[in-house]
């Protein structure tokens, strides 16, 4: 239907939007400031481990796309990212044959939409963790770091300790990401992932993303305003919640993830708005702590709908609209009539 | 999801409106009157013409010789003129208009000539047939196409001719109440407020404050139902150029001859505004104008660089050519990636459409939908959604042609 015509001769002249390439390394230059805060802090070869998962990824998606069309070009970009992310918010010390496979699952299932089934939307990184949780629950709760014996002392992150014990550490250690020291000598207070600490680091990194026309702010805002909105009619402490556990890195990096969430602006609100709600309800009466994964892959699956809904929607409003212009121009004429 | 288009003006502000002393060996004369009628001419090949003369004439607009000289061709659409070398440039003396007294009605407007400036070329007599109702005059000087300032400089320079064409028509209507509507910018507006005493309308300087649409909706607080004029809504919405016409009418009983606007060349940061006679080739005025142009290497754009088409070095200036600008084509070559669903074009939509599902259904064969068609049929074609795309998605191509299957539709 639509006629051939070239891109020269045809509006606008004028480009102001981002290229793809441009978007993936302003994305992989804020997780970089984080990757390098986290190995200055508590584990130097933390940025060694991540910059090799980055390119493990990049060859992962070269190689399925070699054995899927027979052409394949390496470079950093969506699989990459997925790789980035998955190793920033589980434990350092996950061996690599769990992360690997969870690796090529989550590359495989992220490639599938481009390469024929375009219903499936739902994040690979989540799909990679979701694996994870399934296949390797025993290493990914354990966040001892490396060089402790795992057996030698039990460790929690901020949140498990909340989530288990109810008690919550201070809000400075979180805001500052130095999370340390025991609880009553019961349990060793360890942090958690990269993307577990530095929120305001991580909310001043959404900004700049935001500013560099990188991401959206929709879907992020709504999801925290959500999630602390849920927070509060379960009265659960509101601050703590939202520092603690991937909840701001969550809002910055996941929820904008252009390929799964929905479009239109008020997808984007309402898919923000279940994802915020579904995690504060997992926090609060599952056995996970945090429920990232469950709360973003709800919301990846309603996002065609959303779409549909929003544009259906718009379809409607314009439609009344219409419908009532032609009714009052209607009323004029037949008043300008004479009797 | 990206920040608004923010505008880029030339650096040291829009240059002054200067009036060039051409020459043209030929003028390609548009008769269109925007509504698609054929114009039945009034000359014959071989006839001399003088400068003012009428040419052709349609229902609504009767359009002139620009310049006097020897009519070459004539077709429905177009009259050739060869043009006589005058000693005195365009201080030709030119055929008057009779002297017009009362208030300006339809049928002076169709004798001037005039028709809608700002691009749509719609005829003015028509607008003010349909505006008899209208309760407020607006004059659009929210000039937002990226790199045009002719009309910032026509409200600057010869504010007293758009004053006397905006009150013309303010008391053609009974008296209604006239409204300026301008761009946010310090210094324009404080040069304006001395030379117009009317309300101002302060619009962002961000693309398309300056759409018709938007500017009755900071008016009228409630956008335009789909088919509903700014007439409808009791607004008179006229361009600076077109006021300025009118006033020219009256005060010098000049019919519509030429056309303030401006030429630029924005990777060489060069921009003037000039006023040429219609009818003159884009080419012969890039030239006059001293702006570099190779054809192989550039590209020439009328009419803005958002809402504008590609024209040859021969293509006439018409009533409604606001701008030429001079492109490099390397900088305009895009080449279409698959869509990353960031929903930068929604959230530039400025009627908040969904213009990626738009494209989705029409490419699909579901543009005559009722959801896709009234979004469809709303959309004003502002290419903001375009241009905003990172994936470089054709989108508005894809409104152009859809829009032109449901008129075919439809009929």
């Amino acid at each position: 239907m639509a006629a051939e015509r070239s891109q020269l001769d045809a509006p606008p002249f004028f480009h102001y939007g981002g290229d793809t390439p441009r978007m993936v390394r302003w994305t992989f230059g804020c997780l970089a400031v984080l990757v390098g805060l986290y190995s200055l802090a508590y584990d130097p070869g933390f940025v060694f481990r991540w910059l090799g998962f980055v390119l493990l990824g990049a060859a992962l998606k070269t190689s399925y796309d070699l054995l899927a069309t027979g052409r394949a070009r390496m470079r950093l970009d969506g699989s990459a990212l997925t790789a980035a992310l998955l190793v920033m918010t589980v434990p350092p010390n996950t061996p690599f044959v769990p992360l690997f496979h969870a690796l090529i699952l989550a590359i495989v299932l992220g490639r599938m939409p481009s390469t024929g089934t375009r219903h499936l939307n739902l994040n690979p990184m989540l799909l990679g963790r979701l694996f994870l949780m399934v296949a390797y629950g025993p290493q990914i709760v354990n966040w001892t770091r490396r060089g402790l014996d795992p057996d030698a002392v039990t460790t929690v992150t901020p949140l498990e300790l909340f989530h288990s014990e109810g008690a919550t550490v201070s809000l400075r250690s979180l805001l500052s990401g130095r999370i340390g020291g025991s609880w009553e000598e019961l349990y060793e207070l360890v942090p958690g992932g990269p993307g577990e600490l530095f929120g305001p680091v991580i909310l001043v990194l959404g900004v700049l993303l935001f500013r560099k026309g990188v991401i959206s702010w929709r879907p992020g805002v709504s999801f925290l305003l959500a999630f602390l909105g849920t927070c509060a009619v379960l009265r659960e402490p509101l601050l703590f919640n939202l520092f603690s556990g991937a909840v701001i890195f969550s809002a910055v990096f996941i929820a904008s993830d252009p390929r799964t969430s929905p479009v239109s602006v008020g997808g984007q609100w309402a898919a923000g708005i279940v994802a915020g709600v579904v995690n504060a309800l997992v926090r609060r009466y599952t056995v996970y702590s945090e429920g990232i994964v469950f709360a973003f892959l709800t919301a990846n699956l309603l996002s065609p709908t959303l779409d549909r809904a929003a544009f259906a929607l718009r379809g409607l409003v314009l439609r009344r609209r219409r419908a009532r212009f032609e009714t009052r121009q209607a009323d004029i004429a037949s008043t300008d009539r004479p009797a | 999801m990206l920040r608004r288009l923010k505008v880029k003006w030339p650096e040291g502000g829009a240059p002054a409106l200067e009036r060039l002393s051409l020459s043209p060996s030929k003028l390609h004369v548009d008769l269109s009157d925007g509504s698609g009628t054929a114009a039945v001419a009034a000359v014959a090949p071989g006839r001399a013409v003088r400068r003012g003369e009428p040419l052709a004439a349609t229902v609504d607009v009767v359009t002139h010789a620009p310049m006097g000289g020897i009519v070459t061709a004539v077709s429905d659409c177009r009259v050739v003129i060869d043009v006589h070398p005058s000693p005195d440039g365009d201080a030709e003396p030119a055929v008057r208009l009779p002297d017009h007294t009362g208030p300006v009605d339809e049928a002076f407007l169709r004798s001037i000539g005039l028709v809608g400036m700002g691009g749509g070329m719609f005829p003015a007599s028509r607008k003010l047939a349909a505006a008899r109702a209208c309760h407020t005059v607006v004059i659009n000087g929210v000039e937002c196409e990226p790199g045009i300032t002719v009309d910032q400089r026509i409200l600057r320079d010869e504010s007293e001719l758009v004053r006397a064409g905006v009150e013309a028509l303010a008391a053609a209507l009974g008296g209604a109440e006239i409204v300026l509507a301008v761009r946010r910018e310090r210094d324009l507006l404080r040069a304006l407020r001395g030379c117009f005493p009317y309300r101002f309308v302060v619009l962002p300087a961000a693309y398309p404050a300056g759409a018709e649409t938007l500017i009755v909706r900071k008016l009228a607080g409630r956008f335009p139902a789909p088919g509903e004029r700014p007439t409808h809504m009791g607004y008179l919405v006229h361009n600076v150029a077109s006021l300025r016409a009118l006033g020219v009418a009256l005060r010098d009983r000049l019919p519509v001859l030429e056309r303030p606007l401006s030429v630029a060349r924005p990777d060489a940061n060069l921009y003037r505004n000039v006023i040429v006679p219609v009818g003159l080739a884009t080419g012969e005025l890039v030239r006059a104008t001293d702006i570099p142009y190779a054809e192989d290497t550039d590209l020439i754009v009328a009419g803005g660089l958002m809402m504008g088409r590609a024209v040859e070095r021969d293509f006439p200036i018409s009533k409604g050519t606001a701008s030429l600008v001079v492109l490099p084509r390397q900088a305009v070559q895009r080449r279409e990636t698959p869509c990353i669903r960031c929903g930068a074009c929604n959230a530039a939509c400025p009627l908040g459409l969904h213009p990626l599902g738009m494209s989705r259904r029409f490419r699909n064969g579901e543009a005559g939908r009722a959801a896709c068609r009234i979004q469809l049929e709303t959309c004003f074609l502002c290419g903001a959604c375009a241009a905003v795309c990172s994936a470089h998605i054709p989108l508005l191509n894809d409104f152009m042609d859809a829009k032109s299957w449901l008129r075919n539709d439809l009929n």
